[in-house]
């Protein structure tokens, strides 16, 4: 990663000169193409003439998502539903650099608008979630917000501070604003806050850094890392430049995750990797506590107790409230945490600055018609969720909880499915399924008889339909030759060879079970795990030929099939990918 | 005023046979009683009736904007399919994406599709359940029958699934060659100073009109069957998802008149609630029982209620949600509560704290012997 520790000269953002460096010239920026991260996180070299295909590109994020999303193994792991994590930032000198890798803006500015995504998707994926952020740079750490469970507050305190940041290094033209990167000052202030968390949730440090060495006071790994273990805080760390060895071993030492990012992307998906709450670990020494926790509460069976915790979970209560709603005539005083609230116009006042230094964070005062009343001392609230401003009583309504149950029930990873396999006609009825070909419907007819509840003057005549049907898309699947793949084809198509590829003819046919067409998505229609056909009829043969050899190099999307492994349904690499990371639900599993 | 932006309607129809079947026979029952004493039907609405109003619907709703796009999908008790545009074809799914021809929606096919493709749905419904009633009898009556109530949160993933598809042929949504957030790119390209100036509440993205050339999403889910219990949190999976990405979801019930049937749906009005947010963007409206179901009135409600591009629906007099049922219920008990214990690993809420295990995962609890004080971090620097 020497490469990507540029000299001092270009710095600064305002640098007049035109590219001085060939790494700064858009065209340098392939070469970033070819370092490539294995499974472990480490990165590799790759040949530069081995470009990948889309299908592998694809495949290779599949990999690596599996490798870091937990979910997406087959084990069911228990989370930490209800988090405390502190962001500490690096706006160090070494933060004011352009970097080839991200588009050649400064790393600053990446960093600060991935953590604004990062806050929004935090909150999105633990609403229950507290977060709060730290701004290292001059070697000293400062607490930008504290815990808090309002993202509207962090994502402004973030523009707030790239804008004066970005003045800072605009101002002073010279590579040393910002100063030096400390990491043990910015862990030891996120540290002793998220002491003062509760023990039900969990303690987390997520470092983005720039920097390639740290400016310490003491000794981070003699002093701090004890603490930090101690006290049960998982740190990870992601790197924008290359990887350091303290970054690295605090991971290991606290059960965290230590990357380096390789693109804007790859930054992009390590920080958004860190919104999914993760897996409850039994590190040495958590494991440790416990048992020791044991021995102090339940002392009646402690060989017992200490037995089960090897492969047990623990859980512990916490008393939440689910307040009302409740709407007055005249605007009241409520309880804000500062967003804006709809219907008023009025900004939210701070009664007493001084108490913004609180993990309860709705300490500002606003006028409202409409506000949560706390069921336990009834003062009234603007957000949710929040903590009461009043009895610290935690506040959620129900589909809060209901946001998070897909880590707890997350939709299994789906699995590839070969080319050459095939779904169609096999139906539990035994009875081959009229096939899609010209989209005969004569089932569909059928059911009309069938059915007294429908009259059947509400539907046009067949004719109508299978006419304008007649030119259907034409797609050729390149399989092994002894596939048993059935074969379509037309009557104008018949002079193919087909010793080597299937025609397979999509026509309109309804699809409601992947075994009635099994190369179309299930989820968005789209055909997949076979190749199209060039429509121009006349020179097909040629194109066909000429299209193989660089078919067989490039592997589109399009050949890719992932099915389901409960429902047995195909799904597209889009759906695939959207269906685990936004969406997580399986249609075909819910209609079963 | 800008005209109306191209928008994507997804329309869900809920084609449970059980549901439809029941309906007709009242209907017809009902019908014979009033045309006896020489009056118009006021029954409950039948299959045709809404397959009819919602095709005019769509044609209401294609003629609003050219650009418009249409897709509906059928639900049944135990299957969904997409109905129109088909797989492949004229006017095929392929070809609506990348707005290859003229119109987006082709009308006359769009009107075979959706009518052959209701038929074939329920045809299939209905040899499913004639199966599995055929072999409850041979084997003795062990087989669990299909639940009752329709695949709407299958219909509603399948409805987002094609909006992702959508979004991701115009370089936004979530696609397998790029990261999880690509929502968020299209901002990235602007610059981050760009991205300060406006304001980045998540909310406010609904109002702001959309890019030309993108498409708005919408659904539109027109249901009569009870809801099903074991969909809830695919639902709100829905819900959640779908507000992520600003689509508006709008909720139609249609009630039958008998006592015993469901007056309206809880969970869609708890998703329509969810994904409109404050913005109060979605529309939930059970239909009233009587005349309005029949002779043509259901096309009414559906056009005067459903139809107005959404940027107009905060100028409009449209019917609110005010009391969606929020509350919490005790896991173990069903009551509801005030305030709850929460697990803290699968977040069951419970009236009184478990004495021993939680009774949803089964962990082990914690008693509270010697809290946090012990663990904290020491402050010595
Ligand atoms: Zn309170
Ligand atoms: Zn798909
Ligand atoms: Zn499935
Ligand atoms: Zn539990």
């Amino acid at each position: 990663m020497s490469a990507s520790s540029p000299s001092n000269t270009a710095t600064a953002s305002t640098d007049p000169r035109p590219q001085n460096h060939t790494w700064e010239a858009h065209s340098a920026s392939s070469h970033w193409a070819d370092i490539q991260e294995d499974a472990d996180g480490n990165l590799l070299l790759l040949d530069p003439s081995r470009h990948l295909s889309i299908a592998s590109q694809i495949r290779r994020r599949r990999h690596r998502l599996a490798s870091t999303d937990v979910s997406r193994r087959e084990k069911r792991l228990a989370r930490h539903m209800l988090r405390h994590v502190y962001l500490i930032l690096d706006c160090s000198r070494w933060s004011r650099e352009k970097d080839p890798a991200l588009n050649n803006k400064l790393r600053l500015e990446i960093m600060i608008s991935t953590s604004v995504e990062f806050v929004l998707e935090y909150y999105d994926q633990n609403p229950l979630g507290h977060l709060g952020i730290v701004l290292v740079r001059e070697g000293e750490a400062e607490m930008l917000t504290t815990l808090g469970g309002s993202p509207k507050r962090h994502t402004l305190a973030l523009n707030a501070a790239l804008v004066s940041e970005m003045k800072r290094s605009g101002g002073k033209k010279g590579e040393f604003v910002g100063g030096e990167f400390s990491l043990q000052n910015g862990i030891e202030v996120a540290g002793r806050s998220l002491g003062y968390a509760p023990r039900y949730g969990s303690r987390e440090i997520l470092v983005v850094t720039s920097a390639l060495a740290t400016c310490d006071p003491g000794d981070l790994l003699g002093e701090t890392l004890p603490r930090l273990m101690s006290a049960g805080i998982r740190v990870s760390s992601v790197s924008m430049q290359a990887e350091m060895h303290v970054c690295k071993r605090l991971a290991e030492e606290t059960g965290g995750l230590a990357g380096v990012c390789l693109d804007g992307r790859h930054l992009r998906d390590l920080i958004m990797g860190h919104a999914i709450p993760p897996p409850v670990s039994a590190s040495s020494f958590e494991r440790e506590a416990l048992e020791r926790e044991v021995e102090v509460g339940d002392s009646n069976n402690t060989t017992n107790g200490q037995q089960d915790h090897e492969h047990e979970l623990v859980c512990e209560f916490v008393t939440m409230g689910f307040p009302s709603k409740d709407g007055r005539d005249v605007p009241t005083l409520v309880h804000s945490t500062g967003g804006v609230i709809f219907g008023s116009n009025n900004a939210a006042f701070s009664i007493n600055p001084a108490a913004v230094d609180d993990r309860r964070n709705n300490r500002l005062i606003a006028f409202t018609r409409t506000g949560y009343v706390c069921p336990r001392c009834r003062s009234r609230c603007s957000d949710l969720p929040s903590d009461c401003a009043v009895c610290g009583l935690r506040l959620i309504l129900a589909p809060h909880l209901a946001r998070t149950f897909h880590h707890l029930f997350p939709v299994r990873p789906f699995e590839e499915l070969d080319e050459a396999e095939v779904l169609a006609n096999i139906d539990t009825n035994g009875d081959a399924i009229t096939s899609d070909v010209n989209g005969e419907k004569i089932n569909g007819m059928r059911g009309l008889e069938a059915l007294p509840v429908l009259s059947s003057s509400a539907f046009t005549p067949l004719a109508s339909i299978t006419s304008s049907s007649a030119s259907a898309s034409f797609v050729v699947s390149s399989t092994n030759s002894n596939s048993n793949i059935d074969i379509r084809q037309n009557g104008s198509q018949s002079n193919h060879d087909t010793t080597n590829s299937k025609i397979i003819n999509i026509g309109p046919s309804l699809v409601a079970k992947s075994t009635d067409c099994d190369r179309c998505c299930f989820g968005c229609l789209k055909i997949i795990g076979c190749k199209p056909v060039p429509s121009s009829s006349s020179d097909e043969k040629k194109n066909r030929k000429c299209n193989s050899g660089s078919i067989a190099a490039e592997e589109t999307e399009s050949i890719l099939r992932f099915q389901c492994p409960e429902c047995k349904n195909v799904f597209c690499p889009d759906c695939d990918a959207y269906l685990h990371e936004t969406l997580h639900n399986c249609p075909g599993c819910l209609c079963s | 005023m800008a005209t109306n932006p191209p928008t994507l309607l997804l329309l869900i129809l809920d084609l449970s046979p059980s549901t439809w079947g029941h309906r007709s026979i009242i209907r017809t029952a009902k019908d014979k009683a009033l045309a006896a004493k020489k009056k118009s039907s006021a029954g409950p609405a039948v299959i045709d009736d809404v397959i009819e109003s919602s095709l005019a619907f769509i044609a209401a709703f294609c003629a609003l904007n050219r650009d418009n796009v249409v897709v509906v999908i059928g639900a049944t008790e135990s299957e969904v399919g997409v109905v129109y545009p088909r797989k492949g074809g004229d006017g095929s799914m392929n070809d609506v994406v990348n707005s290859r021809g003229s119109e987006r929606v082709d009308r006359g096919l769009m009107n075979d599709y959706v009518r052959l493709g209701v038929a074939e749905l329920v045809k299939r419904a209905a040899e499913r359940r004639e199966q599995t009633e055929k072999q409850r009898e041979q084997s003795g009556e062990k087989i669990i029958p299909v639940e009752e109530g329709v695949a709407i949160a299958s219909a509603l993933s399948l409805a987002l699934c094609i909006i992702n598809r959508f979004m991701v042929a115009s370089h936004a949504g979530v696609s397998a060659l790029s990261d999880a957030t690509t929502t968020y790119q299209r901002r990235d390209d602007e610059g981050v100073l760009a991205l300060m100036g406006g304001d980045t509440g998540s909310g406010s993205n609904a109002q702001e009109p959309p890019q030309r050339g993108l498409l708005t999403p919408r659904t539109l889910i027109i249901q009569s069957s009870p809801d099903r219990t074991s969909d809830y949190n695919a639902l709100m999976n829905c819900a959640f998802a779908a507000h992520k990405q600003n689509v508006v979801i709008d909720g139609c019930f249609i009630p039958s008149d008998r006592k015993e049937d469901p007056t309206s749906s809880p969970y869609l009005e708890q998703i329509v609630h969810q994904t409109s947010g404050n913005t109060g963007n979605g529309i939930y409206l059970s239909v009233p029982k009587g005349p309005a179901q029949v002779n043509g009135a259901l096309s009414e409600v559906l056009l005067s209620v459903f139809l107005p591009p959404i940027h107009l629906r905060k100028e409009m007099n449209l019917p609110k949600l005010n009391q969606v049922d929020f509350r919490a219920r005790c896991f173990e008990t069903g009551e509801c509560i005030d305030i709850g214990k929460v697990c803290n690993q699968c977040l069951s809420i419970f009236k009184e704290r478990p004495r021993e295990r939680c009774w949803t995962c089964g962990a082990k609890v914690r008693l509270k012997a010697n809290g946090g004080s012990a663990k904290r971090m020491k402050v010595d620097t």
